[in-house]
């Protein structure tokens, strides 16, 4: 069997990218491969510092590796090896125009982010990541700004490493893009229209994944509501053609380490 | 029905928040407010449904909305960056800095200016005095958190990182009698720090980034007065007596946690007093379900009104108003907007 080195969940807020993207890291794990599911710090904001220490506390409570990026740290080291100077870099990314500058531009955090991603899979081959990444627009800005940086920088050291960028992410050996959609008729076409714009970018590997499916509940005895759902559901999916790599049913589980476990068989098609 | 001059609908994402700020639109329009919407990233079929369409995006377009036996009319825009930037080129006389390499690529749609574009297309409109309500959908999660911070981001660049690029463009600028910037700011001090991290950019980038984006530099910083504007809506932004701010969460996921870090990060803007609304509640729909003890399909039940009551419960206390939107079951986006815009007109806020 051949894997990856980077899978990416993205998609929207709430469709449960998260859940999966610790479902996805324990199949490889427990297939004995060295993996660690990493996210992006960004130090400024609350939301983040919240969110992903819920994501490490979940991770530690499975027994998964982590990465967590942070924004300062990645850039300072990026640059450091960029000029051979660690007190260089140091300096840099204290001055307050270079914390101005990626505040007005926030696709050079992801420049950096995605740079450091690839430093770690490079400095060792068994590595493989699992990126859980955020919602769609952010993914987007994460991919376009590679190319927008590539475009911007023309030549150079900084061409030359966005390039070797681009080669690896639209490299479907190495990378591949696990969306997570919901199964409802507005969910289904956004997913439609990201894998589009995905696909103007670069030629990514995707996999659509349809998570809450309540198709598992088919042969319950349901109120009407639930019984339009489920009808809804398989309505949306015969409506939009597009091609569900995965479902994943709604589930009745409580707590992470159940949830967990139930998820892991879904997890297998996706490798 | 009551309304200030702005309503601003912000949520975690997924949520459905561009649709309930379409309805809230639609609501507002059909009891006789003139109403622009505004709004960032809309699915395809909302765009449809409409009438907007990609190629008039930055522009404002009339909307036809056929609406039990009547028609809602009111104006919608689609934000396009790259045009609300051909809009500060064309109001500042500064069409130069459309050509500029740089300025070209981040002006994209996700090429990373969005936010603060799109502040500044809101301070455009509401300069026109055409609209008694803007109603803006602003982008999801921490990209509305990015919108917030556009604004405090606008005053630290032009504060703070102006005056240390001037410090060491000063003879450069100066040099260049085409180019009119203050004086004092050219004169002062030189603190050496930026030229040096110019000269190490320099050296990972090749020269011509450098030239580039000093060029960049100069003329965002001659377009200031753009900007600046937009610094000033903020005041009515914050003005509750002129805004009023949305939260948008829903029951189908579990984002308590982030609709209170969204409520508690923004906590100037989301008093008490605002509201939060609760999109795809389904209890209404089960209280007639009664399944067996112990069956599978009292699982299930007991699963979702878990979820909807666990997430009212940790959100009482913090808003004025909880309103509830039910779960819409349609695939025909046209019904889920119509149901949400009948609910929002018995909303009292």
């Amino acid at each position: 069997m051949s894997f990856k080195r980077l899978y990416i969940f993205t998609g929207k807020g709430g469709v449960g990218k998260t859940t999966l993207s610790l479902a996805f890291t324990k199949t490889l794990q427990n297939k004995n491969k060295k993996v660690k599911l990493t996210y992006f710090k960004t130090s400024k904001l609350e939301e983040h510092t919240i969110q992903y220490q819920e994501v490490a506390d979940k991770a530690k409570k499975l027994g998964i590796q982590t990465l967590g990026l942070d924004l300062l740290e990645s850039a300072e080291a990026y640059i450091g090896k960029k000029l051979g100077s660690k007190t260089i870099a140091h300096w840099v990314v204290k001055t307050p125009f270079f914390k101005s500058l990626i505040n007005m531009i926030p696709g050079f955090n992801y420049l950096i982010f995605m740079g450091q991603v690839l430093e770690f899979l490079k400095a060792d081959s068994d590595l493989i990541l699992v990126l859980d990444s955020p919602s769609s627009g952010h993914a987007l800005t994460m991919f376009e700004a590679t190319k927008n940086f590539n475009q911007i920088f023309q030549k150079g050291s900084l061409y030359d490493d966005t390039t070797e960028m681009l080669n690896m992410l639209k490299s479907p050996q190495f990378v591949q893009l696990n969306l997570v959609t919901l199964p409802a008729p507005l969910p289904l076409q956004e997913s439609s229209d990201f894998i589009q714009q995905v696909k103007d970018i670069e030629d990514f590997d995707i996999k659509l994944i349809c998570n809450y499916s309540f198709q598992n509940f088919k042969e319950l005895d349901l109120p009407e509501s639930l019984q339009t759902k489920l009808k809804n559901e398989l309505e949306a999916l015969a409506k939009n053609e597009i091609q569900i790599d995965q479902f994943i049913p709604f589930s009745l589980a409580q707590n992470v380490d159940d949830l967990t476990k139930e998820l892991l068989p879904s997890m297998e098609s996706l490798v | 029905m009551d309304s200030k001059q702005f309503e601003i609908f912000s949520g975690t994402g997924g949520v459905g928040k561009t649709t309930l700020a379409t309805a809230r639109a639609l609501a507002l329009a059909d009891s006789g407010k003139k109403v622009l919407l505004i709004t960032i990233d809309p699915a395809k079929r909302l765009k449809d449904l409409l009438g907007l369409s990609d190629e008039k995006s930055g522009d404002t377009c009339p909307v036809d909305f056929e609406f039990e036996d009547t028609r809602i009319k009111l104006d919608a825009l689609l934000m396009n960056p790259e045009k609300t930037f051909s809009k500060i080129a064309q109001r500042t006389n500064q069409s130069e800095i459309l050509q500029n390499r740089i300025l070209k690529i981040l002006t994209r749609p996700y090429g990373g200016l969005n936010e603060i574009l799109s502040v500044v297309e809101l301070q455009y409109q509401n300069q026109s005095g055409n609209y008694d309500t803007i109603v803006l959908d602003t982008p999801p999660g921490s990209h509305f958190l990015d919108f917030l911070d556009s604004i405090e981001r606008i005053r630290v660049f032009f504060d703070q990182s102006f005056i240390d690029i001037f410090n060491y463009l000063g003879k450069k600028v100066e040099s260049n009698s085409g180019m009119n910037f203050g004086k004092r700011m050219v004169t002062m001090v030189v603190s050496g720090g930026v030229k040096k991290l110019l000269g190490y950019l320099g050296k990972v980038t090749g020269d011509k980034f450098v030239d580039d984006f000093i060029e960049a530099v100069l003329h965002i910083y001659s377009t200031k007065e753009a900007f600046l504007g937009a610094l000033e809506l903020q005041k009515v932004l914050r003005n509750p007596l002129k805004t009023d701010w949305f939260l948008v969460t829903s029951v189908e996921q579990n984002k308590l946690k982030e609709a209170l870090e969204i409520k508690s990060h923004a906590k100037d803007l989301f008093t008490s007093e605002s509201s939060i609304a609760l999109n795809k509640c389904v209890s209404d729909d089960l209280t007639d379900w009664d399944p067996a003890d112990g069956s599978k399909e009292a699982e299930l039940k007991n699963a979702l009104l878990n979820r909807e009551n666990q997430l009212k419960a940790g959100l009482k206390g913090q808003f004025k108003n909880i309103l509830s939107f039910p779960e819409v079951l349609s695939i025909d986006p046209k019904e889920h907007l119509i149901k949400l815009t009948k609910t929002w007109k018995k909303v009292r806020i």
